[in-house]
C-alpha cells in the first residue's frame, strides 16, 4: 500500500493555499497536521498526518492537495461572508465556522446537527463543483479516483435509520452526482427536490435560504428530533472534508447527532441532558442546546463527584479552547518560533489535566509515570511509516469491523437508548404512593439503555529487558494495529508500557493522533521487570475516570514480576471485584504458570498464552480478547 | 572551489509585481547587462495563463533565445536553446536527476542553515538565502546561490566560463524549487 506523509508535502500544500486564497495566505491560515479529517475552523486548515486511500502515491498526493484547496475555499467563502469583521473575530480567537452557524441557523432548533450537516453539503457541493469545472485534472481525479473509490467505501444504508439512510443518499447524490444504492420510491421526489435546492445555492449568501428550505423539507417528511449519525466521510475513513474542525463542530455536527455519551461529553452534555433541553434558550455565542439539570436535581446542586471532572473532560476532549488560546493561528509569532515539526501537530495530548492526574497517581502509588511525552523525531516517524506499510491492510480490515459495529450500534440505539416513560405505570405508581404514603419504586421508566455505555479498556505491556528482540517488536505491532484500528471506533482505550516505570502511550481520553503512533514506534525494551500492583492501580484509576462498561485491562507480559507474589495476585482479584476485568496475556508457554497463578482467584479464562514461536498472533489475540471481553460482554 | 575572480556571475531575478523574470550578467566595476527576459515570474495563480512553456527573450531585439519547459516528459523543468525543437541545455527530472547537455551531473544541494553556519558566509544571514547548489567539475557551473524575499526569487549563478549558455543552464536549478513546490498547481492547471 502506498501512502504519503502530509508533513513532507507542507511546502507544496502551502502553495495550494496561496494559490487558492492569495500569495502569502499560508502564513495567516496555517496547516495543522494530525487530524483524522480534513477540516477548517475558518482560520486553520486541519489535515490528516498521512493519506493512503489510493493505490497510487500520486493519487494520494492529489487527494491531499485537493482537500487543502477545498478547505482553503471554505476559508475564502468565510472571508467573503464576514468581510472586515473576520479579522476581528480571528483576533478574538473565535471559531468562524461556529460563529457562522450560530448566526444563521439558531432558529432551526429541532436538530441543529442536521442543519449543520445540510449546510456542509450545500457548501461542499458548490466548492467542489467550481473547482471541478475550473480544473480539468480535478474533474479527472473525481471521475477516475474519488467516485469509483466511494463505491467501495460508502456505508450501506440498509442498517441505518431512515433519516441516516436518507442523509447518506443525499450526500452521495449532491457530492458524487449519483447514489450507489437505490433510493426508496417514496423518497425519490424529496431527494430530487433537495438536491435541486442544493444546486441552486451558488454563494455563501444564499446558503441560509437553501439550508432552511431543505431543513423544512426534512421536517415535513422525517422525525428530525431524532439524533443523526455522523456519516463516514467521502471515501469511507477520513477523507471527506467538513467545514469545521471536528472538535469545534461538535455542537453542530456531533452535537445532537451522535448518540454516545462520550461523544456528547465533548460538550459536557449527556444525551439525557439534551433531551431535557429548553429550546427557547441558547448558550451565548454557541450554536448549541441549553442544558437543564436532570429532573431530580436542583440546578444549583453540584454535580456528583464522579462527574465532577466533567469540566476536565471537556477541557480534554474539546481541547479547542485550549488550543485556540495556546496555539491558535493568530499567534503566528509563536508558530514561527517553534520548529516546524513541533507546531504542525495539534497539541491536544499535552493536556494538563491528564498530567496532573498522572502526577498524583505517581505520588500515591510510588511509581514513576512518564506521561504523554512528545515523541516526534525522524527515527520514530520512519518506524511508524514502516509499521503502517506492514499492517495497513490488517488495520483497515479491523477498522471496517469497528465501523460496522458503530453503525450497528447506532441503529439499535435508536430503539434502546434512553429511558422511555411508561405513563400508565408512572401514574398508577404516583396514585398509590399518595394513597399509601409509601414511596414507590422510582423506576417509572422502562429501562432500555443497555447499549448506553461503551466498553473501556487498557492494554498494558511489559517492556522490561526480558522482552527485548522479537517480543517487544510483537508488542509494538499489537499496539500499532489495535490502536489504529480502534481509532475508527468510539471506544475509549488507553495504552501503557512499563518496566520499573509506567509510560503512558495513550491516555483513555486522548484522541488518536499521529503522536500516539510515534510514541508506539518509540517503545523499546529496557529496565527491570514490571510492578503489576502499582501499575494496575494507576491504570484502573485512569479507566475509572471515564463512564463506560465493561472496563478491561489487558496485561501483556511474561509475569516475571518484581513485587511480592501475594500482593500481585491480590491486585488481580481487587481489579476484578472493582469491575475492571484483568485479562493476562502471557508471552511464552513457559510463563503460563505465572499467569495461571495470578488468575487463580478469578478464573483461568482470564489468561491466555502466546508461545514464542507464534508471537505474530499477538495482535489478533488482543483483538479476539477485546471482542470477547469488551464488546460482547 | 575555484577563485571567484575567474568566474562569470549571472543573476536570475523574478519580479512578482511585474510578473517578469530577468537574466542579468554582472560586470565588475560596471553596470549589469540585461541578457534575457521572461514574461512570467513562474508563480501560478488561478488567473495566470498556461505557463508550461515560456520563451526567453533577448530584450535588445525581442527575439527568442531560449525556452523554459515545465512538467514535460517526466521533467520538472528544462531549458532549451532557441527554436521550438531547440536542444536541451539543462533539465531536472522528477526523480531529481539534473542534466546538462543531456548528461547527468551530480549536484550538492545545501540548506541555508549549513551555509550560514560557516563564518565566511555570515554576511548572507540577512539576505534571505534559502539554499545553495554546488556542482562537480563536469558542469559548466560552479555554484548557484538561491534567495527568496516575499514572492521574489533571486539566484546568483557562478559559471566557469563567460558564455551566455551558462546563464540559461543555471536557470533550471534557479527556478527548480519554485516550480517543484507548485507541483500540484501545475497538475490542477494541466489540460491534457
Amino acid at each position: 500500500m502506498s501512502f504519503v506523509r502530509t508533513g513532507k508535502l507542507l511546502s507544496k500544500l502551502e502553495q495550494v493555499i496561496d494559490f487558492t486564497l492569495e500569495r502569502g495566505a499560508s502564513k495567516s491560515y496555517p496547516i495543522i497536521v494530525g487530524e483524522s479529517t480534513p477540516a477548517t475552523d475558518g482560520t486553520q486548515i486541519f489535515l490528516p498526518a498521512r493519506e493512503s486511500i489510493f493505490k497510487s502515491e500520486r493519487d494520494n498526493e492529489i487527494s491531499l492537495a485537493n482537500s487543502t484547496a477545498h478547505e482553503a475555499d471554505h476559508i475564502k467563502e468565510i472571508n467573503e461572508y464576514f468581510g472586515e469583521e473576520a479579522q476581528g473575530l480571528r483576533q478574538e480567537e473565535e471559531n468562524l465556522v461556529k460563529v457562522y452557524l450560530d448566526r444563521n441557523y439558531s432558529e432551526l432548533k429541532e436538530n441543529p446537527a442536521l442543519a449543520g450537516f445540510i449546510d456542509n453539503i450545500v457548501k461542499d457541493r458548490r466548492i467542489d463543483d467550481i473547482r471541478r469545472k475550473t480544473f480539468p485534472r480535478i474533474e479527472k481525479h473525481y471521475s477516475e479516483a474519488i467516485i469509483p473509490g466511494a463505491q467501495y467505501f460508502r456505508p450501506s444504508t440498509l442498517i441505518m435509520s431512515e433519516l441516516d439512510a436518507f442523509n447518506e443518499l443525499y450526500l452521495q447524490r449532491a457530492l458524487l452526482g449519483k447514489t450507489f444504492e437505490s433510493v426508496p420510491e417514496k423518497r425519490k421526489v424529496i431527494l430530487d427536490e433537495i438536491v435541486s435546492i442544493t444546486y441552486s445555492a451558488n454563494s455563501i449568501q444564499t446558503d441560509k435560504e437553501a439550508v432552511t428550505r431543505i431543513y423544512d423539507i426534512y421536517k415535513a417528511n422525517f422525525d428530525i428530533n431524532q439524533p443523526i449519525s455522523k456519516l463516514p466521510p467521502i471515501l469511507g475513513s477520513n477523507r471527506h472534508s467538513s467545514s469545521s474542525k471536528e472538535d469545534s463542530k461538535g455542537k453542530v455536527k456531533d452535537g445532537s447527532g451522535n448518540r454516545s455519551e462520550e461523544k456528547d461529553g465533548k460538550d459536557g452534555k449527556s444525551r439525557d441532558d439534551k433531551e431535557n433541553k429548553d429550546p427557547t434558550k441558547k448558550e451565548s455565542g454557541n450554536y448549541s442546546r441549553e442544558i437543564k439539570p436532570r429532573e431530580d436535581r436542583d440546578a444549583n446542586d453540584k454535580k456528583p463527584e464522579k462527574l465532577n471532572d466533567d469540566s476536565e473532560k471537556n477541557n480534554y476532549q474539546n481541547p479547542n479552547k485550549n488550543q485556540d488560546k495556546n496555539s491558535g493561528p493568530q499567534k503566528d509569532n509563536k508558530t514561527q518560533n517553534l520548529p516546524p515539526q513541533a507546531n504542525r501537530y495539534s497539541s491536544k495530548s499535552n493536556n494538563k489535566i491528564d498530567k496532573d492526574f498522572y502526577d498524583n497517581q505517581s505520588r500515591e502509588n510510588s511509581i514513576d509515570i512518564l506521561n504523554l511525552c512528545d515523541p516526534s523525531n525522524e527515527e520514530n516517524e520512519d518506524r511508524a511509516d514502516s509499521l503502517f506499510r506492514g499492517y495497513a491492510g490488517e488495520i483497515e480490515s479491523m477498522k471496517r469491523i469497528f465501523r460496522q459495529l458503530k453503525l450497528r450500534n447506532y441503529g439499535e440505539k435508536r430503539y434502546f437508548e434512553g429511558q422511555e416513560l411508561d405513563f400508565e405505570e408512572h401514574l398508577q405508581a404516583d396514585l398509590e404512593s399518595r394513597a399509601t404514603g409509601i414511596r414507590v419504586n422510582r423506576k417509572s421508566f422502562i429501562e432500555k439503555a443497555r447499549n448506553k455505555l461503551k466498553p473501556i479498556f487498557a492494554i498494558h505491556a511489559d517492556k522490561s529487558g526480558s522482552t527485548q528482540g522479537k517480543i517487544i517488536e510483537a508488542i509494538r505491532d499489537a499496539f500499532y494495529i489495535m490502536g489504529n484500528a480502534l481509532s475508527a471506533s468510539e471506544y475509549n482505550y488507553g495504552m501503557y508500557v512499563s518496566n520499573d516505570a509506567l509510560e503512558v502511550i495513550k491516555s483513555p481520553r486522548e484522541k488518536w493522533s499521529e503522536k500516539v503512533n510515534n510514541r508506539i514506534s518509540g517503545i523499546n525494551s529496557d529496565g527491570n521487570g514490571i510492578f503489576l500492583e502499582s501499575t494496575s492501580r494507576v491504570i484502573a484509576n485512569d479507566l475509572k475516570r471515564i463512564n463506560g462498561n465493561p472496563k478491561c485491562l489487558f496485561v501483556i507480559s511474561d509475569f516475571e514480576i518484581c513485587g511480592e507474589p501475594e500482593k500481585e495476585k491480590a491486585i488481580i482479584k481487587e481489579l476484578y471485584n472493582s469491575r475492571v476485568y484483568p485479562i493476562l496475556i502471557a508471552i511464552g508457554s513457559e510463563h503460563e504458570q505465572n499467569a495461571k497463578y495470578l488468575t487463580g482467584d478469578i478464573g483461568h479464562e482470564y489468561y491466555s498464552v502466546i508461545p514464542i514461536d507464534k508471537l505474530n498472533t499477538l495482535p489478533q489475540e488482543v483483538f479476539r480478547l477485546f471482542k470477547t471481553y469488551g464488546i460482547a460482554r | 572551489m575555484e577563485s571567484h575572480d575567474k568566474m562569470t556571475e549571472y543573476i536570475i531575478r523574478t519580479n512578482n509585481k511585474q510578473a517578469k523574470t530577468y537574466i542579468v550578467k554582472t560586470v565588475k566595476n560596471d553596470k549589469p547587462v540585461l541578457l534575457g527576459l521572461i514574461y512570467t515570474d513562474f508563480l501560478v495563480t488561478p488567473q495566470s495563463r498556461d505557463i508550461f512553456s515560456e520563451e526567453i527573450i533577448n530584450p535588445a531585439n525581442q527575439k527568442v533565445i531560449g525556452r523554459v519547459k515545465l512538467y514535460k516528459d517526466e521533467k520538472i523543468i528544462s531549458v532549451n536553446s532557441k527554436g521550438v525543437f531547440g536542444s536541451e541545455l539543462s533539465s531536472l527530472s522528477q526523480d531529481e536527476v539534473y542534466n546538462e547537455f543531456g548528461k547527468p551531473i551530480s549536484t550538492n544541494k545545501i540548506s541555508s542553515q549549513i551555509i550560514l553556519a560557516k563564518p565566511e558566509f555570515k554576511h548572507l544571514s540577512d539576505a534571505q538565502l534559502t539554499h545553495v547548489y554546488e556542482f562537480d567539475k563536469k558542469s559548466i557551473l560552479e555554484s548557484i546561490y538561491c534567495f527568496e524575499k516575499g514572492n521574489d526569487l533571486s539566484a546568483v549563478i557562478n559559471a566557469r566560463d563567460d558564455n551566455f549558455d551558462s546563464a540559461l543552464v543555471g536557470l533550471t536549478l534557479a527556478l527548480a524549487q519554485r516550480i517543484e513546490n507548485q507541483d500540484y498547481l501545475f497538475e490542477f492547471k494541466r489540460k491534457d
